[in-house]
């Protein structure tokens, strides 16, 4: 799934290393995130939300959208 | 400074082509006056080889491992951060890579005529088997969820090719097309077929380079 990890990541200044400390996860698991080999539990999404300060569609971008009623 | 690194597949099989070698000279040239080892079944010695592969693939592990945590290494910077990182989960991985070819080359050895007694081979095997999976139980805290689903998504493959391959084999065997897998066929197939959903699990993500 597309996200904009990378950018929030770089905009905050920390490096994959940093983020991955901060999140409690291993620098590779942040490295697949951000190159898209890897979509992230739920639990560790909400948390990068949270450290971001934004909500999750906002760092994860869906294209689903559900039908018109 | 720029160091590519060669992927973990490059690794596997160079211990592949190494392994084979070795086993062919050792039968070829120092062991042909052994006659248990020179009448070797063809089960026998593919378990032997494979055991060696994995043998060597586990050494190299375990050096590129050592040159990750030695000063002044010569590594690329980020498999540096990636071996320091997960320093002790892939030391573990890799003893339990070391045990399981070193279990496939005593059974290879010992067995019906064997170079080596079977009551050693067992308790040789259960005592390396031991060690594996209490490592293996060690590890599964060390891992955060993408190892962690990288894992299940191996076991998941494997069980199907088990399946696929297996029982493929037997189905010709008991139709007499080919003959029935002996026991260490299946301990040698289990093993590669690990090895192979491993390599599934990591590639299909696009990870083997960093790994």
């Amino acid at each position: 799934m597309e996200n904009r990890l990378k950018i929030v990541r770089e905009a905050k200044g920390w490096s994959q290393g940093e983020l991955a400390r901060r999140l409690g996860v291993s620098r590779q698991t942040i490295n697949a995130v951000e190159t898209d080999k890897y979509d992230p539990s739920l639990p560790l999404a909400l948390r990068m939300a949270k450290l971001f300060r934004i909500a999750v569609p906002e760092l994860f971008i869906d294209p689903w959208e559900p039908e018109k009623e | 400074m720029t160091n590519h690194k060669p992927p973990a597949i490059v690794h596997f099989i160079m211990s592949i082509v190494v392994g084979f070698a070795i086993v062919a000279l050792i039968k070829r040239f120092a062991l042909t006056d052994t006659r248990s080892l020179s009448a070797m079944s063809v089960s026998a010695a593919i378990a032997l080889s494979l055991g060696v592969v994995l043998l060597l693939f586990a050494i190299m592990g375990l050096l590129r491992l050592a040159a990750a945590h030695a000063p002044g290494t010569a590594l690329a910077a980020e498999e540096t951060d990636t071996n320091l990182e997960g320093g002790r989960a892939r030391l573990y991985s890799l003893i339990v890579i070391a045990a399981m070819g070193l279990t496939l080359i005593l059974l290879s050895l010992a067995g019906p005529g064997g170079a080596l007694p079977p009551a050693i081979a067992l308790v040789s095997v259960v005592v390396l088997l031991g060690i594996a999976t209490g490592l293996t139980f060690a590890m599964w805290p060390l891992l955060d969820e993408l190892p962690r689903t990288m894992s299940r998504e191996t076991g998941n493959a494997a069980f199907y090719l088990i399946v696929v391959i297996g029982g493929g084999w037997s189905i010709l065997a008991h139709l007499g097309f080919v003959p029935a897998p002996a026991p260490l066929d299946w301990l040698t197939m289990f093993t590669v077929i690990m090895f192979g959903a491993s390599f599934l699990a990591v590639g299909r993500r696009g990870l083997l380079q960093s790994r």
